[in-house]
């Protein structure tokens, strides 16, 4: 009897500690909040990033990767975090009296992590390795425009891959790899060494942003250990930028890096970066607060509206290149009308979205052109993108618009809360049944890809290098690497014309005005219609760093940041 | 008992086929093209896309993949992920993660629940057996989320108590994830033990027993808890089960690198090899915490003979 009476009476004192310690906690919670003083050694900050896919040039595309690569690699061009003007920077000079064949002399002084001298070399066997077929590599496609491509790419019969591409008469084989031969080439015939500094490069047609292309990541050189063995390089890569790998990227955990002694460039402030990975950004968001991580460049939608104050000055919102749309299949009827595909378009009320649900921080988007590369016009859509139900109402009526449509989206980025929003636009503006399809991202590309959807759809982009160019040709060219509308048959010519003119014209006024005027067409013809232009909301530890600078890829610029009360 | 050793530990081998043939089945069945969604938003070369589905058989008809993969698993060899990473590694990397885990979370549920449960059990109807009920269901209909969130801000943020994510402060960084993940647990051994030990209170050998003037604590302690726990060890065997298979939700919210959210990430990406792996391992578990319960009953109770 005694003993369990103890022993409640312990288990009551216990269950009160408890108590009385969360109560403390939430009034004492303001002062408590010091910087840890172990963390400031010699200025060291973290970064908050997700599990990268690949560390490695040709490889890595998603942006938790490529901040890190940022660290490791010095591009050969630069941008502006601000303007996103281009200049040089491993490189001393690009240039080409064509627009076609360009020569790319590379600075002297630069080294690798490794002690081994930077060379033109290491650029063509780079470019090499990652256009060729085979080595399965994710950025092959930016090397399409290359002379001889074609030739490291075999690739299998259209009609093989989808019986929708087949011709008149055509019965699919059965997919095969055997039947796929090795390409006829290991490297590229437009890539040619011209000594230890300079390489030529040879576009199979004039590109005038090909300058503005290689500060793009997939442009980076690639040294001799990466050959050798491209999986244990993968795990720590070897770079020629300020910083190099400090240990092991530790899969799912952190990856360090520390400052490289022998960098050629301007030597960066901190000393050493962490880059913790997190699963989930509200994770990193309460570690922010909790003052055991400095910057992180997502904040959670879900404390939006309470960020500014909680952070302070280290709140920060910055444009960013991401272009929001809603596209269409024009491969499917009724969407091969021009006006019903305006009247949804002209049934959105952009302003009311983004203001309620990205709490005003993303701008509603009348032109394809970002605002964050030259040539951008505000207005470049007109009417169509204004908010304007009885036309829209008008149009799809007098167009036999369908009683019931679907809206297509995936259903793993964070879309349903603005798809339902826009869907309740439309059903009350043009009184018709809207369905969802709402799919996991895989199988949600792979219908995409495979001119399977059967109605609107949420696509977006974000710029690989700040050119208009990169918002129009991959997107919504003929050929385009990235164009699903089924454009083809709607009239794509025109614009990819305009696109092609713009590319072969050398001086960059006269280039944007063309591509605005394949901008203009391509609303004309209205294959997917603009819906905002996102920002980055970044947020820092004002009592540990400074100088935290987002540019207009949505990257911390990693050499820039400052530690407070670090040696730097 | 040697015989239904062996019998039970034999039964492991169909099981393991089955297992691994019908994940590999439903993996495969998944729509869309994992290859395609490695590259997100960005376009992928037709050639890329042929290589890959090359080098990891993706054009193959299920049988013909699934004879690579069992071909390759008698030759020791997991696979690898569409990273080019050795599926083994990523176990061997993720799994002790999980077990240390699983091992804080299910000491955490053992020792309070068997004692809440205990105090609760023996003085029915008191402040104390009142507040375990009160308590219990207040967490049990509480989502793991917000217990994981509130113990966050709480404890981690301005207490500081504990780290709030990842596991880089060593043994430390478990507590608070072990504490959310066991706390419903916990509550479950409580009112479970609570139940049992009610029941047999009331019984004629424990009459018996106190009427040969046994002390309390012999009654309790001897004739008692020890049989009114085989309904807890059943739970608690299946609960570690279940812990060791990686719980999602508390690895992703205190960045746990652990086997439970790798195998979400693997389903996402669909990474047939890494998937099957990692499940079937976890199926394995599960049927030897099994097979120790079965063992266990027979030291709890003489009465039960294997």
């Amino acid at each position: 009897m005694r003993r369990t009476k103890r022993l409640s009476l312990l288990a009551l004192l216990l269950v009160l500690a408890l108590v009385a310690a969360a109560c403390a906690g939430e009034d004492g919670g303001t002062d408590t909040e010091q910087p840890e003083t172990g963390e400031a050694t010699g200025g060291e900050f973290s970064v908050q990033i997700c599990e990268p896919q690949f560390l490695q040039p040709g490889n890595t595309q998603e942006t938790c990767g490529s901040q890190v690569l940022q660290a490791l690699f010095d591009p050969l061009v630069e941008f502006d975090p601000e303007t996103a003007e281009p200049s040089n920077d491993v490189a001393e000079s690009i240039e080409s009296e064509d627009l076609q064949t360009w020569t790319v002399t590379i600075n002297e002084g630069y080294t690798w992590h490794n002690g081994e001298p930077l060379i033109a070399k290491n650029y063509v066997d780079a470019w090499n390795w990652v256009a060729y077929g085979p080595n399965a590599a994710l950025n092959n496609y930016f090397f399409a425009n290359i002379e001889g491509y074609d030739d490291l790419n075999n690739t299998v019969d259209p009609c093989t891959e989808d019986k929708s591409k087949c011709a008149e008469g055509e019965t699919p084989d059965e997919p095969d790899n055997e039947d796929i031969p090795a390409p006829k080439a290991e490297t590229l015939t437009g890539l040619e060494v011209v000594d230890e500094r300079s390489f030529t490069v040879t576009l199979s047609e004039p590109f005038s942003q090909f300058p503005l292309t290689v500060g793009y990541g997939a442009f980076y050189p690639l040294p001799e250990a990466f050959f050798e063995d491209p999986d244990a390089y993968n795990q720590a890569p070897i770079g020629q930028g300020p910083y190099e790998m400090d240990g092991k990227w530790k899969h799912d955990q952190f990856i360090k890096v520390k400052k490289f002694a022998d960098y050629a460039g301007d030597e960066p402030n901190a000393d050493a970066i962490e880059f913790p990975i997190y699963a989930d950004i509200n994770t990193a968001y309460t570690d922010l607060l909790a003052g055991n991580l400095d910057i992180t460049d997502t904040i959670p939608t879900e404390v939006l509206a309470q960020a500014p104050q909680e952070l302070g000055e280290g709140f920060q919102s910055v444009p960013s290149s991401y272009f929001g749309y809603i596209g269409f299949p024009l491969y499917e009827e009724p969407w091969d009308k021009l006006e019903l595909r305006q009247a949804m378009s002209m049934a959105m009320d952009r302003e009311a979205i983004t203001t309620a649900i990205f709490q005003g921080t993303y701008t509603p988007a009348k032109s394809i052109i970002s605002p964050v590369v030259p040539g951008f016009r505000e207005d470049a859509c007109g009417d169509i993108c204004e908010f304007n139900p009885e036309e829209a109402k008008r149009l799809w009526d007098e167009n036999g618009g369908p009683d019931e449509i679907t809206l297509w989206f995936n259903n793993d980025g964070g879309h349903e809360e603005w798809i339902e929003a826009y869907s309740n636009q439309v059903r009350e503006t043009l009184g018709v049944k809207v369905k969802f399809e709402s799919l996991a991202f895989t199988e949600y590309l792979t219908l995409q890809d495979g001119h399977k959807l059967t109605g609107p759809y949420r696509g977006a982009w974000v710029f690989d290098y700040p050119s208009p160019q990169n918002y129009l040709e991959p997107i919504f060219s003929c050929g385009g690497s990235s164009q699903e509308f089924g454009y083809e048959d709607a009239g794509c010519e025109e614009a990819t014309e305009l696109i092609e003119e713009g590319n072969a014209t050398e001086n960059l006024d006269d280039a944007i005005a063309l591509y605005q005027q394949a901008e203009d067409k391509i609303l004309e013809d209205l294959p997917a219609f603009p819906t905002w232009f996102a920002v980055t909301n970044a947020g820092h530890n004002t009592e540990t760093v400074e100088n935290v600078v987002i540019d207009v890829f949505s990257f911390v610029r990693l050499e820039d940041v400052r530690v407070i009360g670090g040696d730097a | 008992m040697g015989r239904y050793f062996i019998r039970r530990v034999l039964e492991v081998i169909p099981v393991f086929f089955g297992a691994t043939f019908l994940i590999f089945a439903m993996v495969f069945a998944l729509p869309g093209d994992p290859v395609r969604a490695l590259a997100g938003e960005k376009p992928l070369s037709p050639s890329v896309l042929n290589a890959f589905r090359e080098e990891y058989h993706l054009n193959d008809p299920l049988i013909v993949q699934y004879g690579h993969y069992i071909g390759g698993l008698v030759q020791g060899d997991f696979g690898q992920t569409f990273q080019g990473e050795p599926v083994i590694d990523i176990m061997k990397e993720k799994f002790p993660i999980t077990a240390k885990l699983a091992f804080f979370a299910f000491l955490f549920e053992a020792i309070l629940g068997i004692l809440a449960g205990l105090l609760a059990g023996l003085r029915r109807g008191s402040f104390v057996d009142n507040l375990v009920l009160v308590s219990t269901i207040t967490v049990v209909s509480v989502p793991v989320f917000v217990l994981g969130f509130l113990a966050q801000l709480l404890l981690g943020a301005q207490l500081k108590w504990f780290p709030i994510a990842g596991i880089q402060n060593g043994t430390k960084s478990y507590f608070l994830p072990a504490m959310v993940l066991g706390s419903l647990s916990l509550c479950y051994v409580a009112r479970l033990l609570r139940t049992s030990l009610g029941e047999n209170l009331r019984a004629d050998y424990v009459r018996t027993a106190t009427a040969k003037g046994l002390s309390r604590l012999r009654v309790v302690g001897r004739h008692t808890l020890r049989n009114s726990l085989i309904p807890v060890i059943t739970f608690l065997a299946v609960d570690l089960g279940f812990l060791m298979g990686g719980a999602i939700v508390t690895e992703t919210i205190f960045n746990m690198p652990g086997i439970g959210r790798e195998v979400f990430l693997a389903v996402r990406g669909q990474e047939g090899a890494l998937v099957v792996g990692i499940v079937t391992a976890g199926v394995l578990i599960f049927m030897f915490a099994n097979l120790l319960v079965d063992l266990l009953y027979a030291v709890l109770d003489p009465r039960i003979r294997l």
